[in-house]
């Protein structure tokens, strides 16, 4: 009975996948999970907890964020967003897709020069959003619509930093790579895995071009200028 | 000097000022007369600021059951929202005339020391940390009327509404750890070695980035599907029996994994917390839209390995 623990992955994904339907929330079926593995993987109750308590403390740089949340939420609250959109609305080129295309790009880049920063919370939220919602104006849009080039926006920077961050050569990710491969007895430069990284990144830019043009056409429609 | 803005141990200063911080959030929803779930909200804070402030110090088993009741308390829903002191929409429209590009100043600072650190090859982490505290300070200048309340009620406003999300990220990674303990990799990765006939070429190379992918999605996390399926798969399969360039094929198993990252609620700092920073009403919204873009780019690896690997 080798496959046992896997009974708890199973649990997680069928919680996961069923949750909104049945309204459990994601953390219970992860805690589930964890403790149906863990225990069926043969630890004891006590190891489990050290682990969680251990794993979840030295993770709090996942959450360091919140240190910029009150500088940032009190200038919403006097018009940060309003500011951004009104900077948006004089470029007349603009478009969500094309916004959201030029800000992987950037993300692209500063992520192959080794600048690793929390786009999703830096840029994402405070500045692209809002510029892509601010292309189209002051006009009234549906809740589709909205929901549309929020999620065009966080796509964004999930596709520039995940396709280019392994072009930079002391990336985690190559790091990992390296210490991994040493350890089956393969001895790899940074460099040279650095290089094998360059044609996704290309790829990923390229294929974005045409990704956010195709989703940039149902904001067209219905606009006589 | 260098060591203090280097070090990962120099976060501890910024994590006892998240702390103090959520105890005041702690103490606003109590003094928060309208609050739908008052009781489960100040745990909440109260639990996280202890994580945080304490958190290097605590024994493992200690904070294993702090982590555990905050699970439970925001995964039954006994955390919510309360009543801020928001502004109107001419009020923003007014001050936004007033004060122009000074309102990007606080987010300028924080990227800019982030960037700035990185590029001198500091922490950037560090970098920040600092750019927010100096960000802090700074909105005394443009905003004197505000308080420290009125600030930190902003910043409790946008906390409530990531709401359980928060805690998503790091509960995973603690998953990941279980999960590898338990051995659930080798598990899986003996099952794709089974299903695929990998002497052919094709297949080698579609259950080495498969596998990889599918790990990813099990778990979030393609660095902890790696080690596990390049010794399973990508060694004894694709690179000795069928000779690929290590470096080529290890670095590209990687981003194959990566489209995994784009498909999965088990990432829940790339897909789900930014759709709760956004507040948007579908949470899946966002792994919708990167879904075909991401199974493009999968297949896309397939080629490119077969290609420059061989």
């Amino acid at each position: 009975m080798d496959w046992l623990p896997i009974l708890g992955v199973l649990i997680v994904v069928l919680g996961l996948a069923l949750g909104s339907k049945f309204n459990v929330n994601p953390l219970i079926s992860v805690l589930l999970g964890g403790f149906v593995s863990g225990l069926l993987g043969g630890l004891s109750v006590l190891e489990i907890l050290e682990i969680i308590g251990t794993s979840f403390i030295s993770n709090r740089t996942m959450i360091l964020f919140l240190i910029m949340i009150p500088a940032i939420g009190i200038t919403e609250r006097h018009g940060l967003m309003e500011q951004m959109a009104h900077l948006i609305s004089k470029l007349k080129a603009a478009t969500p897709g094309r916004i959201a295309y030029i800000y992987q790009l950037i993300r692209e880049f500063i992520v192959a020069i080794g600048i690793n920063i929390a786009g999703q919370v830096a840029f994402v939220r405070p500045i692209i959003y809002p510029m892509a919602r601010g292309s189209l104006g002051n006009k009234e849009i549906s809740e589709d619509d909205e929901e549309q080039i929020k999620a065009m926006s966080a796509a964004a920077d999930n596709f520039g930093n995940f396709f280019a961050q392994n072009v930079f050569p002391a990336a985690a990710g190559l790091l990992l790579i390296q210490g991994v491969m040493r350890e089956m007895g393969y001895e790899l430069t940074l460099t040279s895995l650095s290089r094998a990284a360059v044609p996704i990144a290309i790829i990923a830019a390229v294929y974005g071009f045409f990704y956010y043009t195709i989703l940039d056409r149902r904001f067209k429609k219905g606009e006589n200028k | 000097m260098k060591n203090f803005l280097t070090s990962n141990n120099t976060l501890e200063i910024f994590y006892i000022i998240i702390g103090l911080f959520l105890l005041y959030y702690a103490y606003l929803t109590w003094k928060d007369k309208e609050h739908q779930a008052k009781i489960g909200t100040i745990i909440f804070w109260v639990i996280l600021a202890i994580l945080f402030i304490f958190g290097r110090w605590l024994p493992p088993s200690v904070s294993g059951v702090l982590v555990v009741i905050i699970a439970i308390d925001a995964g039954l829903g006994k955390i919510g929202k309360g009543k801020y002191f928001s502004t109107s929409k001419e009020f923003r429209e007014k001050r936004r005339k007033e004060l122009g590009n000074k309102l990007l100043i606080p987010i300028l600072v924080i990227s800019g020391m982030a960037i700035l650190f990185a590029i001198i090859g500091w922490n950037p982490l560090i970098g920040l940390g600092f750019g927010s505290l100096i960000a802090l300070v700074l909105n005394k200048f443009y905003i004197p009327k505000e308080s420290l309340e009125h600030i930190l009620d902003a910043g409790r406003s946008s906390s409530d509404a990531i709401g359980w999300a928060l805690v998503l990220p790091p509960f995973l990674a603690a998953l990941g750890a279980l999960f590898n303990r338990a051995g659930v990799g080798q598990i899986i990765a003996s099952w794709i070695q089974a299903i695929f006939p990998v002497e052919n070429l094709f297949w080698a190379i579609f259950a080495y980035a498969f596998g990889m992918a599918i790990f990813t999605i099990i778990m979030g996390n393609a660095f902890a599907a790696f080690a596990v399926i390049t010794s399973s798969i990508g060694i004894p399969i694709v690179i000795q029996m069928h000779g690929a360039d290590p470096a080529t094929i290890a670095v590209l198993a990687m981003t194959a994994g990566y489209c995994g990252t784009l498909l999965t609620p088990m990432a829940a700092n790339f897909n789900i917390v930014p759709g709760a920073l956004l507040e948007m009403k579908n949470k899946y919204r966002i792994i919708k839209i990167q879904a075909t873009m991401a199974i493009l780019i999968w297949v896309t690896h397939l080629l490119v390995m077969y290609i420059m690997a061989f």
